[in-house]
């Protein structure tokens, strides 16, 4: 059964990385608490162009929790308050009815604001570019049982491959670094034999690159696995610690 | 590449935590002595200064890797403060999951650490060991003299466990931290954690119970 509550937004308003931003102070009235949080603020931001305001800008595309294009930071938390669970995934229904929302954006050195809620994050691009891929042959799809994987590699890869590339670990984390997001894709594919060939240039060239967009160092406090929508484990960033010390010896 | 990397640079932290952590570890060992009495705890400080120059090869290693510690950990946390992008970041701050207090506080706990390492250094290393600090009763007997009238003030004692704590707290998170920046992470982490915990609270004992020890026996 939905109801309607009534809410305070405080929303980061800002133009663009070069202007200083500030904070706005909306009422949501009357949002029905079957509404996702995305949806909420599409409600917001008609109420907005109705009354000759600029809309809120924000990031999203499948609404379905699985392209990681949304995100924001709602009451200090990244995703908001409900665990493994991506912003758009996140109903009004967790919520109060009266209670006030803070929402800001991912900071981060490495994530410029291009507006109000949206942040560029295509350091994370350029991280993959630097080595997420692997080196096939063209030509006919190869045999799927040509290559054996062990059970648990292929279980530790698949969990690692949930990643949405989405930020939130570097939202959570008190070094806005990238561990989480970077070991993830260094697990998937070092542990599988399809990127084995590139396993020990890829980690080094992946960690170079995650370094030189300013993403701070792990101090393990694991809040990003706490943040993650996908639950990603943080022995994914053990593994990638791993993977770098042993590629690091020649 | 490998050496300014980020993850190269906390290898080194924990590499050298660990190599502190031994240090820590045998020096409690040491200073349990105390409990045998002046003869005993003086003669092993005694023997430990009869190898002389010999001496100076772990003592000179052990302040190297003190140093590259300090030095790793201060470029570490330079760049974390600028990653995060400056100091204020989010109006509202909430902890997504259980990050803990000891790991909130690293750079101070170590700070402190740093503090009392150059406090201690001077207070009992650099001592004469014969001293009037020494005496005891009339006469001088020496480290353990020292030590004994160091601990002797409640105040001091106080301010002395009050260090050893953040020593506790460093090591709390410490431990554990080093085996996953080590990259070694197995199904039974949590175990991992727990030794961390009761390692530092096995040190946080150990030493305070020394000053305590101390007080308790001066008393009339
Ligand atoms: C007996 C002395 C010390 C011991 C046994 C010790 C041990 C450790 C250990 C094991 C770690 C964890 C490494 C990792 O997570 O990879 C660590 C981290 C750290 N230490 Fe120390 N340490 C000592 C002294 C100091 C001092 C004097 C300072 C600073 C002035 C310091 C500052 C730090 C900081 C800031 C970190 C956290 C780095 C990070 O995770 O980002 N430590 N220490
Ligand atoms: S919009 Fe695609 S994950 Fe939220």
């Amino acid at each position: 059964m939905s109801k309607k509550i009534n809410l305070t937004l405080k929303v980061w308003r800002q133009k663009n990385c070069k202007t200083p931003g500030a904070f706005e102070t909306y009422q949501a009235r009357e949002i029905d608490t079957a509404m996702s949080f995305l949806e909420m603020l599409d409600f917001v931001n008609e109420m907005l162009t109705h009354e000759g305001r600029d809309p809120i800008t924000f990031d999203h595309d499948c609404r379905e929790g699985i392209c990681g294009s949304c995100g924001a930071v709602v009451n200090g938390q990244p995703h908001g308050p409900l665990r493994g669970t991506t912003l758009c995934q996140l109903h009004m229904r967790h919520f109060k009815d009266g209670q006030t929302l803070v929402v800001e954006p991912w900071r981060a050195k490495a994530f410029p604001i291009n507006k109000d809620l949206s942040v560029e994050r295509s350091s994370f691009d350029r991280v993959m570019v630097a080595g997420g891929f692997i080196s096939v042959k063209t030509g006919q799809a190869p045999e799927a049982h040509a290559i054996p994987v062990p059970k648990e590699a292929a279980d530790n890869a698949m969990d690692a491959a949930q990643c949405i590339g989405c930020g939130a670990c570097v939202a959570a984390c008190p070094n806005g670094s990238a561990m989480l997001f970077v070991g993830s894709k260094v697990s998937h594919l070092n542990l599988l034999a399809q990127g084995a060939p590139e396993k020990k240039t890829r980690v080094l060239h992946m960690v170079h690159q995650m370094d030189h967009e300013g993403f701070g160092n792990c101090s393990n406090s694991y809040e990003c696995e706490a943040a993650c929508p996908k639950q990603i484990s943080v022995s994914h960033i053990a593994f990638m610690n791993k993977e770098y010390r042993q590629a690091s010896i020649p | 590449m490998f050496s300014n990397s980020s993850i190269f640079k906390k290898q080194v932290v924990a590499f050298t935590g660990l190599l502190l952590i031994f240090f820590i570890f045998t020096h409690l060992g040491g200073n349990l002595f105390i409990y045998a009495g002046p003869g005993v705890f003086n003669s092993y400080a005694h023997k430990l200064h009869s190898v002389g120059p010999l001496l100076l090869l772990p003592r000179t290693l052990l302040f190297i890797i003190f140093v590259i510690h300090i030095t790793f950990t201060c470029l570490v946390v330079i760049e974390n403060i600028k990653a995060r992008g400056g100091h204020k970041r989010y109006s509202m701050q909430k902890s997504v999951g259980n990050r803990s207090m000891a790991e909130s506080i690293m750079p101070y706990s170590g700070l402190y650490i740093f503090v009392f390492v150059i406090f201690h250094i001077i207070d009992f290393a650099f001592a004469n060991q014969h001293g009037v600090r020494s005496f005891l009763h009339g006469r001088s007997y020496g480290l353990y003299g020292i030590v004994f009238n160091s601990f002797k003030d409640p105040v001091y004692d106080l301010l002395y466990i009050f260090f050893i704590c953040f020593l506790g707290l460093h090591l709390c998170h410490g431990v554990q931290s080093l085996v996953q920046t080590s990259g070694f992470r197995p199904k039974w982490a949590s175990v991992i954690k727990m030794i961390s915990d009761y390692f530092a609270l096995l040190m946080i004992l150990g030493f305070s119970s020394i000053p305590i020890y101390v007080y308790i026996l001066s008393r009339p």
